[in-house]
């Protein structure tokens, strides 16, 4: 979608990420551009150690020193890359939240519920510890805690993961974000209670209107959640489209190799793997990134790096095969 | 019909629930409750169910990794249960495990040479000439590069790991390998090559295996024959296509349902289940999912349903079929 600057909530340009080692700084994340309109659930996919959750700590401020952003993001207009420590506090609890990969280790072990869903409210709300509680309640029954009174006076560990994620929801939805970035948050669960998980994001956002970044390798997740998609391999986006584009029409290589590689429900044949594997961080091909794994890499891939651009409206491809230069065999 | 390679009857593994300063045991955790089933030479037998449902500790127990609580395990025409320590070290031998974790399943401090050759050597097997032989040939059948045995398991990514572990086992030539979550841990582009080198090696090989995992697609995918487990017991068993084209356990029916379908305009009817899954320290009475039961009746409270041939091949236990109640299939 290009998106008018007025219905853009989120829009990252050319977004790069390096990180200081030994041997100098290496680029985890490189040219990321994506844009979110009000109320869009976008997924964001790729393989483990593509820049995924990277990319959503840049969003929230949350890098470490270590690190080295370049590029912009800017948040209904206004560019958060360059503001203070306190302004991005402020627009961490006010405008965006996330939920974060790993939920027991994002939730404090020795601090009741109630307590850790109250810390943000504090910091944003001004309301008294009447109100408060009320407000944690509130919350708590909203994300289909039952009895939340009781699990107010619990800790992290007697929860169930499922209990805990809807804890860390809850959390997230205290201050009624304008965009909601959640890191694989079902990735941890079972079956059934991810379908209970997305069932309740799906309906948290039909009632606040807010945006939906949702992260995580698990195509049939996007498919469920996501109107469209961004495809990142080794730190770079290579598709962006309508998910129904994706399952349908998937352009890259890389994409439809993930694709190909899935086992299907509705029939057992092989597998198409793609072969070898993701080349790391400091030993990235000078070309294209997945040249080394693609069936059909040109001499121009090994040596030029493709851009993202068009193929359709609305659809996004980095490689070759769709772009002046490379030849179509 | 063939001989089962593997029967395993009745088998129960109870952990005990220490508390206090005494360490009395305050109860048990019924991590296996009163599993029987039986796996035939060259099969895939898979074992589907969710976190803590006992799908490891049933993979081990049946090993005698972890000694049963009671029930028994045959191996062809041998009594696992009744052999002392010794004999089943040697029977190891045909019986053998991969983990899920690729990295903590491999001593860092060794080459990855002398991890595939301890095996052999402490089962007495071959020359040491014909070992390294050995390493060297399951290293290349498994996909790797033979010189991988003068490196360190650090220098190898998780899919290569895996790999490894998967030729460690096979050094031994067994005919039954348990693989627990042998895949969970990979990216898919480098899961779907393990799930082929699995395939090829037990065509190659005349491996049987069983199949532990909590990816419904991929269990499908790889097994002729799945179980599904639910709170220490078995819900349902058949063949993989009959399980996923027809379940007839409500618990079954409500997994299945939930598994995410990668293509946005397939359609989805969704059993959303309530509430968590119980303690397996305090499992519901009767039947273990009545608590979150859409079809629940009085009956499933009270008794445990029995382990049932409700057709040719598929198993089921559920209230809902045999004489209990009358016509009552759930659609
Ligand atoms: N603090 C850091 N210092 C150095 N490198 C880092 C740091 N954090 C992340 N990286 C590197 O950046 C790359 C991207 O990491 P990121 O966590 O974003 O991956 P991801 O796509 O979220 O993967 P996963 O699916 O495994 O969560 C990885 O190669 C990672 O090792
Ligand atoms: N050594 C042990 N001592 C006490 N309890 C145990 C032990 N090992 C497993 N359990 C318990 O037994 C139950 C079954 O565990 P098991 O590891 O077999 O489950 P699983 O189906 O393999 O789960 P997962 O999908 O998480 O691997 C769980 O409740 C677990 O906490
Ligand atoms: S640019 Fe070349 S190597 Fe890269 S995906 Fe396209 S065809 Fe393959
Ligand atoms: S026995 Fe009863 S509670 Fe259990 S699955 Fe069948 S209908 Fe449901
Ligand atoms: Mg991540
Ligand atoms: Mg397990």
């Amino acid at each position: 979608m290009t998106l008018q600057a007025t219905d853009t909530l989120l829009n990252i340009s050319n977004l790069s990420i390096s990180f200081k080692s030994d041997d100098g700084w290496i680029r985890a994340v490189q040219d990321v551009n994506l844009q979110m309109a009000p109320g869009e659930t976008v997924g964001l996919v790729g393989e483990s150690g593509c820049g995924k959750s990277v990319t959503s700590l840049a969003i929230m401020g949350l890098l470490p020193r270590t690190a080295r952003v370049e590029g912009e993001i800017s948040l209904q207009g206004r560019n958060l890359t360059t503001l203070t420590d306190k302004e991005l506090r402020r627009v961490r609890g006010n405008d965006v939240s996330m939920i974060f990969q790993e939920p027991m280790t994002s939730l404090n072990p020795i601090l009741r519920i109630g307590d850790q869903i109250a810390e943000p409210l504090r910091m944003h709300a001004h309301l008294t510890s009447r109100q408060m509680s009320e407000r944690v309640k509130e919350l708590l029954a909203q994300v289909g805690i039952p009895n939340p009174a009781r699990v107010m006076q619990e800790y992290p560990h007697q929860l169930s993961g499922g209990m805990r994620q809807r804890v860390m929801i809850a959390m997230a939805m205290a201050c009624k974000p304008k965009l909601l970035i959640a890191d694989e948050p079902t990735t941890a669960l079972d079956v059934t209670v991810q379908a209970q998980i997305l069932d309740l994001l799906r309906k948290l956002q039909e009632e606040s209107g807010m945006s939906l970044l949702l992260i995580t390798h698990d195509l049939g997740v996007v498919a469920e959640m996501c109107s469209r998609v961004t495809v990142m391999y080794a730190g770079k986006v290579v598709e962006e489209c309508p998910v129904d584009d994706l399952y349908y029409e998937p352009e890259h290589p890389y994409t439809q190799g993930l694709l190909g590689s899935l086992p299907d429900l509705d029939k057992r044949e092989r597998l198409r793997p793609i072969p070898g594997q993701v080349p790391p961080l400091w030993a990235m091909p000078p070309g294209c990134r997945f040249a080394p794994r693609c069936s059909r890499a040109m001499d121009i891939c090994h040596s030029t790096e493709p851009q993202l651009l068009d193929v359709e409206p609305n659809h996004r491809v980095s490689c070759w095969l769709h772009q002046k230069g490379g030849t179509v065999s | 019909m063939t001989e089962a390679l593997l029967r395993v009857s009745n088998l129960k593994k109870y952990f005990p629930i220490k508390r206090g300063v005494l360490r009395r045991t305050v109860g048990h955790v019924r991590a296996v409750d009163d599993v029987s089933f039986e796996v035939f030479p060259g099969e895939t037998l898979g074992i589907v169910g969710e976190s803590g449902c006992g799908k490891s500790t049933t993979g081990r127990t049946l090993l005698r990794l972890l000694e049963p609580t009671s029930g028994e395990v045959w191996f062809k025409d041998k009594n696992l249960s009744q052999l002392n320590k010794s004999e089943m070290r040697a029977m190891r031998q045909h019986l053998q495990i991969v983990f899920q974790d690729p990295y903590s399943s491999l001593n860092p401090r060794y080459k990855v040479g002398t991890i595939l050759s301890r095996p052999m050597e402490v089962h007495g097997l071959y020359t040491p000439k014909q070992r390294i032989q050995r390493v060297e040939m399951m290293l290349e059948r498994c996909g790797l590069n033979p010189s991988a045995k003068d490196r360190y398991p650090h220098q190898f990514s998780g899919g290569q790991r895996q790999r490894i572990g998967i030729a460690r086992a096979l050094t031994l030539n067994p005919s039954v390998l348990v693989l627990d979550e042998p895949v969970s841990a990979l990216d898919v582009s480098v899961q779907s090559q393990i799930i082929n080198l699995l395939e090829d090696l037990q065509e190659e090989f005349k491996l049987t295996y069983l199949f532990i995992a909590h990816d419904l697609s991929v269990v499908h995918h790889i097994s002729d024959r799945v179980a599904v487990m639910y709170l220490g017991q078995l819900a349902e068993l058949a063949t993989s296509d009959a399980l996923f084209s027809d379940p007839l356990h409500p618990y079954t029916q409500a997994l299945l349902s939930a598994i995410p379908h990668p293509d946005p305009r397939a359609k989805r009817e969704r059993i959303l289940l309530s509430g968590d899954l119980p303690s397996p320290a305090n499992p519901p009475t009767g039947c273990p999912f009545h608590t979150r039961c859409a079809h629940a009746m009085d009956i499933c409270r009270k008794q445990k349903p029995v382990w049932r041939e409700e057709r040719p091949g598929h198993f089921v236990a559920c209230h809902l079929y045999g004489s209990a109640v009358e016509g009552g299939i759930p659609r």
